[in-house]
């Protein structure tokens, strides 16, 4: 296997710096505009109060473009680390504005000058002003430096106690906050005094995935709260396509199991491996004896490194054991080749430590599929499963077969694009638990009879692939270690179905269909099932 | 201490990793405050529009006022026109003078010193109470009440509290002065409400029993949130939560100081599935003690080291609340580096698997005299109220002392019959009975566990999983307690013994 290299960067450097000097020209002639307008007013005799309010405005309105612009074309670039959002929606902007504007024309169309200290115009002169100048004050940003967080916008500045700039160390904590599933409010509140919200619906994709990188680099991880670290993950694991997601509580079970008390202490942010080529961004999941974290090389591509403490067994003879185990696991990992498992990019020891290197895989599992939408409908089952089982099938044909031992519907990412199944873990770590022999902490519905007893074979992936069918049919884990029949949870699933989740979880290894291949055909049999009990 | 702070000083203060707490003291009910569903929140917003319309609609008419009047005479419009300039000017010099348009202060800070007052939002200070001035710390109603000996400490800012709030009349979050006829004693209180995070009030309960004198302290502090069995033990679980960052990341090493040097690390003795165990000298006693260390996870989320934390104090209590000579015992538990630590009395000896594993199987009377200690340790665990399921029996959390008695020393997957566990817990597979792996432990679990070690220690070898385990097939020749084992391993519980007391009276 090639050793993990440092990889010639994809695309040139980005340019340093922000405008170039055309472009200041550029905006310098805007802004030069409303003064001479003002000029043109006065030539043409209209009063100086009104022209000079007009000229105010339109400067105001001329300088927001110019920053939105600049906004835009940095984070296009992706140097920017503004979060901007509008309170009002962005096409209402400019008509309110125009709306306001006309309040003040047309009352001074009708009068002209009356010789009163104040006429009944002005009146609605400075309503009209006011509230072009509050439109023009509702997008807020907040920008997110290494050493500190500002809350840019005259709404904030009331809450923030009119300091709006604040170092990282001020952060107390992050909170989510509902008012409704599309009201949702991330909070900041700050340990001298001041606090301020976000709310996460007004924020484009981009920048909610800036918020959570920054949050991750920067931020103490113990300020967060559950759901805010939850969501972290989900923005930087599942990606920045987060429409379907709707900020509800639903990652809590997951969640709650991936970040557990350890034997060994994790790795933090920011720590570097291999001599600096890799970063610890966000450890994604803590938990007994192994951790998997999210990773990024020099040229910021996205990795996950999966770690191994060999430091959790209680003797030198075990150690060594288990660090055989590894070699030769890596050895077969390395052998793998096929576009819908994860390519392992490199595998090493370090600080007694073991690691394996894979490639970043966006997407949600099946798990947390099942727990957005739903049992999934059959039709949509046979389709994954197939794919599944043809991945099995590849892994089964070796030579020397390759039984997986961990399949799960967490082990088994959706693209949602192209409802592509990618499988992603090799539960390389659970096969070294029981072989040491040592505590298990988690419900242990997938796995086999005959493996418990440390017989595994091909069977015993079937078992558990007929386990993840009946999860992805009823939304519910099956119960370990027994055959399990969908039908009685849910009695619209096909009789075929039914049979073949049955066939594969049989308790007894003789019983169940003896191969991929044979699973392949069943499905093309249930399919049929399915389509003519449809057409029926 | 009265100091003005700058703005540096009011970020450096923030920056110090010292323990302290922080209390918002302000509730300010702005009309974005968050509302707990879509309608209060759109009532909320259209209550803030509405004020600020009224807001400008009174401006306005004010100026259209200043208008008509002007028509009339000069001068009454010119006089209309200064009364907000004036009342501006006032605002400002109120201002410039240090004078606060809030008169409480913003936010309380509890450390190593003492009791901070501070005004964090216009003018920047702080009055420091310290410890020694305190009189009585009292708990009642969810208010928390300070008494405070003004001899003690520089007054000055009762100057602010005493008097009556400015121009805008304010909600006052600090109720109750008393004494002021003697104002040598002022009683603060505030609202237990106000702390921002929850783990906060337990946190402040303890500080406040270590550092307040003990005469001063309450005895409705201490049965406060958060009570561990003793009021010792409840200053030792003073969790360090707001230090940001872990000073190590490794094992501890030999020479390793914890809790000030009250103990000295040793070495690494072994480690579990959650926990890594040494053995330390306990510098008071000059005895060898045992730690067991558990890693909190610091990312995740705060709620996440607290369920960690949690679940290491449960097994504190559940140790704490067993007395009895085959079990080990707990001397102490605190927390450092954010890592949870139970020291646990050293026991000499080895587990029973070692034994097997350097002597071989072990002959079947020696069998049977470990059989019935472990038997009645198994029984004092289940006939506790409520009874105690242990999950997680085998040879290695089993401890022969050299006074021939066995101990059971591990309790990290222990829990009470009743409780519900959320996350299942599966031990060591070989030893799990058949239930156990489908979630529903129940006493009979912890005797096929039994069974399954008698198995390995009359054979020397694992017993196979999920599976009723006859020593003598294994053996290859007859064994005497062939049956006792099969029937403690029968794959349904119903078919095992009815209880550790049944098996009792077989020995």
């Amino acid at each position: 296997m090639a050793k993990f290299t440092e990889q010639s960067p994809a695309q040139p450097p980005a340019p340093v710096g922000g405008l170039s000097s055309e472009q200041d020209y550029r905006s310098l002639a805007f802004r030069l505009v409303p003064l001479a307008l003002l000029y043109l007013a006065a030539w043409f005799g209209i009063p100086l109060y009104e022209s000079a309010l007009f000229a105010g405005l339109l400067w105001l309105a001329i300088d927001f473009v110019l920053r939105l612009e600049k906004e835009k074309r940095e984070s296009a670039i992706g140097k920017s680390n503004i979060c901007s959002f509008d309170l009002l929606p962005a096409n209402l902007r400019w008509p309110i504005f125009g709306l306001c504007l006309m309040t003040m024309i047309l009352p001074m169309h009708s009068h002209s000058q009356t010789g009163q200290f104040l006429p009944l115009y002005s009146l609605f002169l400075m309503a009209g002003a006011f509230g072009a100048w509050l439109v023009l004050n509702t997008r807020l940003s907040v920008v997110f430096d290494s050493d500190s967080i500002e809350a840019r916008g005259f709404l904030y500045g009331q809450d923030l106690l009119l300091r709006p700039k604040r170092s990282w160390a001020d952060l107390y904590s992050v909170k989510m906050q509902w008012a409704g599933t599309s009201h949702t409010m991330l909070r900041f509140y700050f340990k001298s005094g001041g606090n301020f919200n976000i709310p996460l619906k007004r924020l484009s994709d981009l920048d909610l995935e800036k918020l959570m990188l920054s949050l991750a680099r920067y931020a103490d991880p113990l300020t967060l709260n559950q759901d805010v670290a939850a969501l972290q993950k989900s923005v930087l694991t599942v990606g920045a396509d987060n429409q379907k997601l709707s900020f509800t509580r639903f990652w809590q079970d997951e969640f709650q199991n991936s970040f557990a008390e350890t034997n060994f202490v994790p790795l933090e942010r920011g720590h570097q491996l291999q001599a600096g080529l890799l970063t610890v961004v966000l450890p994604l999941s803590t938990a007994g004896a192994g951790a998997v974290y999210l990773c990024t090389d020099k040229n910021d591509k996205q990795y996950v490194l999966k770690e191994l403490s060999i430091a959790c067994l209680p003797d030198e003879s075990a150690k060594n054991k288990h660090l055989e185990l590894f070699q030769r696991e890596s050895q077969i990992l390395a052998r793998l080749d096929h576009p819908q498992i994860v390519k392992v990019r490199d595998s090493f020891v370090e600080g007694q430590r073991q690691y394996i290197l894979l490639d970043f895989v966006p997407g949600l599992t099946l798990r947390q599929l099942v727990r957005l939408r739903g049992p999934l409908d059959q039709a949509l089952v046979v389709v994954l499963v197939s794919q599944v089982a043809e991945i099995l099938l590849y892994l089964h044909e070796f030579s020397e077969p390759i039984i997986h031992r961990d399949l799960t519907p967490d082990n088994l990412l959706l693209n949602e694009k192209n409802s592509r199944i990618t499988l992603i873990d090799f539960g390389a770590a659970n096969e070294v638990a029981l072989q040491a022999n040592s505590t298990v902490i988690g419900k242990q519905c997938y796995i086999a009879p005959e493996q418990l007893r440390g017989a595994a074979c091909v069977q015993s992936d079937l078992f558990a692939l007929g386990a993840t069918i009946f999860f992805l049919l009823t939304g519910e884990d099956p119960e370990p270690i027994s055959t399990s029949y969908p039908s009685k949870i849910n009695d619209k699933i096909s009789s075929a179905m039914n049979a073949l989740v049955a066939n594969l979880t049989a308790t007894d290894v003789e019983r169940r269909p003896q191969s991929a291949r044979l699973v392949l055909d069943l499905l093309e049999v249930v399919r049929s099932a399915i389509e003519s009990e449809k057409a029926q | 201490m009265s100091l003005p702070l700058s703005l540096d000083d009011a970020t450096a203060m923030s920056a110090e990793t010292v323990d302290f707490i922080c209390v918002r003291m302000l509730t300010l009910e702005s009309p974005f405050e968050i509302a707990k569903d879509r309608r209060e929140y759109f009532r909320s917003m259209l209550t803030g529009l509405l004020v600020t319309f009224v807001i400008l609609a009174i401006v306005i008419l004010y100026l259209y006022l200043i208008g008509v009047v002007c028509a009339f005479s000069r001068l009454a419009a010119w006089l209309l026109c200064l009364v907000p300039i004036v009342a501006v000017l006032v605002a400002l010099w109120r201002v410039a003078n240090g004078r606060n348009f809030m008169d409480f202060p913003s936010n309380l800070r509890f450390d190593h010193s003492g009791l901070t007052l501070l005004w964090l939002d216009r003018k920047r200070q702080s009055h420091l109470i310290p410890w020694a001035a305190i009189k009585k710390v009292s708990v009642a109603e969810n208010y928390i009440h300070f008494v405070v000996n003004t001899n003690y400490c520089d007054a000055s800012w009762l100057d602010i509290l005493t008097e009556t709030s400015g121009m805008w009349s304010k909600p006052l979050p600090i109720g109750a002065i008393d004494g002021r006829i003697n104002l040598a004693y002022i009683k603060l209180s505030f609202p237990l409400s106000s702390l921002t995070l929850d783990s906060d009030a337990s946190k402040l309960m303890a500080l406040l029993a270590s550092k307040v004198d003990e005469k001063a302290v309450d005895p409705s502090l201490i049965a406060g949130p958060d009570s561990s069995s003793t009021p010792s033990y409840t200053r030792l679980w003073l969790d360090d939560l707001h230090t940001t960052n872990r000073v190590s990341i490794g094992d501890l090493k030999a020479g390793t100081d914890l809790q000030n040097g009250l103990y000295e690390v040793h070495e690494v003795i072994g480690s579990g599935g959650q926990a890594k165990i040494y053995r330390a000298i306990d510098r008071r006693t000059q005895a060898f003690v045992v730690l067991k260390e558990t890693v909190l996870p610091m990312y995740g989320g705060l709620e996440s080291r607290e369920r960690a934390f949690d679940s290491v104090k449960k097994e504190a209590v559940l140790l704490r609340r067993l007395d009895h000579c085959g079990i080990v015992k707990l001397i102490d538990n605190f927390v450092e580096d954010h890592r949870a630590y139970l020291v646990m009395e050293n026991l000499e000896g080895q587990t029973l698997r070692q034994m097997v594993q350097r002597d071989g199987p072990l002959p079947v009377p020696r069998v049977r005299e470990i059989a019935s200690e472990v038997i009645e340790i198994l029984n004092y665990l289940h006939q506790a109220s409520p009874p105690i399921l242990h999950r997680d029996l085998s040879p290695d959390n089993l401890m022969m002392l050299p006074s021939a008695r066995v101990c059971l020393i591990d309790f990290s997957v222990a829990q009470d019959a009743t409780v519900k566990s959320t996350r299942t817990v599966v031990g060591k597979s070989n030893y799990v009975a058949p239930e156990q792996f489908k979630g529903n432990p129940t006493t009979q679990s912890d005797l096929y566990s039994f069974g399954a070690t008698l198995f390995y220690l009359l054979t020397g070898h694992d017993p196979v999983a999920i599976s009723t385990s006859l020593p003598s097939a294994r053996l290859g020749h007859p064994c005497e307690l062939d049956g006792l084992v099969s029937k403690l391993t029968k794959l349904d519980p119903a078919d095992r013994f009815m209880s550790a007391a049944d098996i009792l009276r077989i020995f």
